[in-house]
């Protein structure tokens, strides 16, 4: 066979042509596997309310690290300053 | 999939319809997506014959898209047609299912019978015969290599187009474009296989 990538891309192309003999019972079908069920909503709020918490917990340690002097770093004086403005 | 739908770049009037519809269907409008499904059934059932030779199957195939559209339509961002974004979805299901066949090791179909002399002479082959012959070569395949040579040749995607549709990188796409075509080279240097596979029929 000279060229089979090229026999096989015909072949698709051919194939292409097939005629879909959809079920017409399919729409009826999927309204009953969905009936009840609520599609999900957007993932944006759960994010940023995770982000949200998170950065809290981040502020809230480095507060305690830096005010019992667990941690001396200028960052964390700077998030002491910034939790003690927040709480 | 209908290539002019998915092309398109600029919102057509499907596309408004469709995102008007998925906006009812978002605030709980069921009956909405009976617009849906009618709106984009075929070229989804069209897409689930690339996975399967069963109508049974394809039916199956093709419900299970729309309901995991359902399922997660809060996910689809408005950026790009509905149809685009559904063809992923279906993708992915078909790919799942392809999996799971693989795990099992059944094979579908046999090849027809004048797979070979199709294979030659593709412009002899009816689309039918064409889709045959094409399903069973590349069923030969584990199903990574399977979907890139399905998406390329049954499809018409180019690696760019293949990348979008499953998730994966574009250089992982031509990586496995590259392996899937010269493991399809050394099948059909090897001549048409008869059954490397369990021949259950599912």
């Amino acid at each position: 066979m000279n060229n089979p990538f090229g026999n096989m891309e015909q072949l698709g192309v051919r194939a292409r042509g097939e005629a879909a003999v959809v079920d017409p019972g399919l729409a009826d079908e999927v309204l009953l596997q969905i009936a009840g069920a609520e599609p999900a909503a957007p993932r944006w709020p759960i994010v940023l309310v995770t982000a949200g918490y998170a950065m809290a917990a981040c502020v809230a340690m480095a507060w305690v690290f830096s005010a019992y002097g667990v941690i001396t770093h200028p960052l964390l004086q700077f998030f002491n300053t910034v939790a003690l403005a927040t709480f | 999939m209908d290539r002019d739908i998915l092309d398109s770049t600029s919102p057509t009037q499907d596309t408004l319809d469709a995102v008007t519809d998925i906006r009812a269907c978002l605030s709980g409008d069921q009956a909405a997506y009976r617009h849906v499904v009618e709106r984009h059934k075929e070229p989804v059932w069209r897409l689930m014959s690339r996975f399967s030779r069963n109508p049974g199957i394809i039916g199956e195939l093709s419900q299970e898209v729309f309901v995991e559209a359902w399922l997660c339509l809060g996910k689809y961002r408005e950026r790009g047609p509905f149809a685009a974004w559904l063809r992923t979805v279906a993708v992915r299901v078909g790919y799942r299912y392809w999996r799971e066949q693989d795990r099992r090791r059944a094979r579908e179909t046999a090849l027809p019978e004048n797979a070979w002399n199709l294979l030659r002479s593709p412009e002899a082959a009816t689309p039918s015969e064409a889709a045959g012959t094409l399903y069973g070569l590349l069923e030969e395949l584990d199903p990574k290599d399977r979907l890139v040579l399905t998406l390329a040749y049954w499809e018409g995607l180019n690696t760019r187009e293949i990348a979008q549709v499953t998730g994966w990188t574009h250089t992982l796409v031509r990586v496995r474009m590259h392996r899937a075509r010269k493991r399809l080279k050394k099948l059909l240097g090897s001549g048409l296989p008869q059954g490397g596979k369990d021949t259950n029929t599912v």
